[in-house]
């Protein structure tokens, strides 16, 4: 047994030639939440797939709740609670006899009904519990998906990002109740493409790149890894080609102009930059320095240019 | 947000499969006009039939002193519950849609229950749709000239080829994951089930090659033990090859996910891999 509720070592998963998933380890504390970020095929499921026994690692070894998940799925399984990327939930049925059902598969027998409503009552949910989950809109689908993934106590929570296509309130609602649940003591493992929702929620952070990480830490640890500033302006897309610092990132932004972006480790390194781009790049719009966001964070480990002096990744 | 105090203890795999079952039933009244269809469509079928190719009866290899209702209702018992076998694909491929199929993967029970619990389903929608074309048949004419023991084996060989069926039918919806993709296949897979055996017309009507591929057909098989018993002609091995056919189709639909020399993307869905020891696994 370990103290990690999570314990990844040598994780490597592959799909014919493609590497899913590429000599990932991590561990995540009891308690704790760790965030996931990566781009689309990243690695994100195939990692939550893993870990909740869904899919077979081809090398390493994964322990949830001190189990391993290969050698004893069912037991896994029977401590875990898994939201998916879409709803899991039977479209015929009502909300409360979907969650009923989630808990009586689990074990829960006769407590299924009480804890049912419980979770109906925690969120939110009464106006529906006797209407069919087909009738309900994506943000109360998900919030009852979300409900049955609740209903046996899991120790650990794996959430594969669980507010993508929800509108800002409903996302705000499933991050309280992520809240509650670590500040409860469950163990929580999120994926999110939203780098706000990791900012927000998670202890630990780590940023997935093609199968590997990019980097780890704390979220304020990662957005040191970039350094002090970031610096982004708009530019003539014609004149890009003549910028001597290559941007970490360049997003069209209409009417023959880009935003760039760079991150800089100090103030003078800023004005440095700053000087440079005024004399060359021929008319700067939407200028802007700030502190590094996990946006930048991101978006450094996910694309390391070699012009940034204090970037790293911790892989 | 307080805690709610919650106490799990190993499920049993009838406790589950129970709940499965039950799940099952309330889903499929859920949707009242496929229940409605599904269940009177063969009697549908049994009237145009009856009138339609009833001069069959007229032709040399049809067995003598047989009226055609007499020969056609065991037929249409056979052939509906085939029919029927494509709403187990088309509940399975709904389950991957929907999500639930791997909200299933992630709970302590084994990856076969749901399959299990759809056949069960189905296995009741049989015995009442059976019922239903039976009653049919009386109103035109059919007699039944077996004595129980028939009445008991070819409810029986009914039983096991919706059994069948719905475990084929269940793995086809696993594996297109599309319930409209599931309809189509479906009709292209129960037609050679359908008309390559005697449902319809005599097998010694018709060529060679065919009475081959029929003489490995399941329905053919149902459809000849089931007339046996209808017409008190059955002897013990049509209804034992019947019978047999149709639980091996079965249980290796069921029971063998993968051949022993695959190995499996997914935990525990090897041959027999965990098949039904997630109760013993869950205890801590």
């Amino acid at each position: 047994m370990t103290d990690d509720a999570v314990l990844v070592d040598g994780l490597r998963v592959s799909y014919g030639r493609m590497h899913g998933l590429d000599g990932v380890s991590l561990s995540v504390a009891s308690g704790q939440t760790l965030g996931v970020l990566g781009h689309n095929g990243a690695g994100k499921t195939s990692l939550i797939r893993v870990l909740t026994t869904q899919v077979r690692p081809d090398q390493g070894r994964v322990l949830v709740d001190g189990v391993d998940v290969v050698a004893h799925p069912a037991q896994v399984r029977s401590r875990i609670g898994v939201t998916g990327q879409y709803a899991g939930l039977d479209d015929f049925l009502t909300v409360m006899e979907n969650i009923e059902l989630v808990g009586r598969l689990a074990g829960l027998r006769h407590a299924a009904r009480r804890r049912a409503r419980h979770l109906v009552d925690q969120f939110d949910l009464h106006e529906f519990d006797t209407r069919r989950v087909g009738e309900l809109s994506g943000g109360t689908r998900r919030r009852v998906d979300l409900a049955a993934s609740l209903v046996a106590a899991p120790r650990v929570l794996f959430l594969d990002e669980p507010t993508t296509g929800l509108d800002p309130t409903a996302r705000q609602a499933v991050w309280e109740v992520v809240r509650d649940l670590t500040a409860e003591g469950t163990t929580v493992v999120l994926t999110t493409q939203y780098l706000e929702e990791a900012d927000r929620l998670a202890d630990q952070v780590i940023v997935l790149d093609h199968g590997r990480i990019a980097g780890q830490g704390t979220p304020r640890e990662l957005k040191r890894l970039v350094g002090g500033k970031v610096l982004r302006a708009t530019v003539p897309t014609g004149r890009l080609s003549v910028l001597g610092n290559r941007p970490h990132t360049s997003t069209p932004a209409g009417w023959g102009r880009t935003t760039v972006s760079y991150t800089l480790p100090d103030d003078d390194a800023t004005i440095g930059l700053l000087a440079q781009l005024t004399r060359d790049a021929g008319g700067l719009s939407d200028l802007e320095v700030a502190a590094p966001s996990l946006d930048d964070v991101f978006f450094h480990l996910a694309n390391p240019a070699p012009t940034t002096a204090s970037a790293g990744a911790s892989a | 947000m307080t805690t709610d105090s919650t106490t799990t203890s190993p499920p049993l795999v009838v406790d589950q499969l129970a709940i499965l079952v039950r799940r099952s039933l309330r889903t499929s009244a859920r949707v009242p006009q496929l229940l409605m269809f599904s269940l009177t469509m063969p009697m549908a079928m049994l009237v145009l039939f009856s009138q339609v190719f009833r001069s069959v009866s007229d032709s040399p290899g049809f067995p003598a002193g047989v009226s055609y209702i007499d020969f056609l209702t065991p037929a249409m018992l056979a052939v509906s519950t085939v029919m029927a076998g494509t709403n187990a694909g088309v509940a399975a491929a709904i389950d991957h849609t929907n999500g639930l199929h791997d909200r299933f993967s992630t709970l302590p029970m084994s990856p076969r229950l749901a399959g299990v619990a759809r056949t069960i389903n189905e296995v009741l929608f049989t015995l009442v749709r059976g019922a239903l074309l039976v009653a049919a048949a009386l109103a035109l004419g059919f007699r039944f000239h077996g004595g129980v023991l028939d009445a008991v084996a070819a409810l029986a060989v009914l039983v096991t080829l919706a059994a069948a069926m719905s475990a084929l039918f269940g793995r086809i919806g696993d594996r297109l994951r599309r319930p409209d993709v599931v309809q189509f296949a479906g009709m292209m897979i129960m037609m050679p089930f359908m008309f390559v055996s005697g449902a319809f017309a005599p097998l010694s009507t018709m060529p060679a090659p065919m009475r081959t591929i029929a003489a490995a057909n399941p329905v053919a098989h149902a459809t000849d033990a089931i007339r046996g018993s209808v017409l008190g002609t059955a002897d013990l091995s049509d209804t034992t090859i019947a019978l047999a056919t149709a639980v091996t189709l079965w249980a290796a639909l069921t029971f063998i996910r993968r051949w022993p020399w695959q190995r499996s993307a997914r935990i525990g869905a090897d041959v027999l891999g965990d098949a039904f020891r997630a109760a013993p696994e869950a205890q801590r």
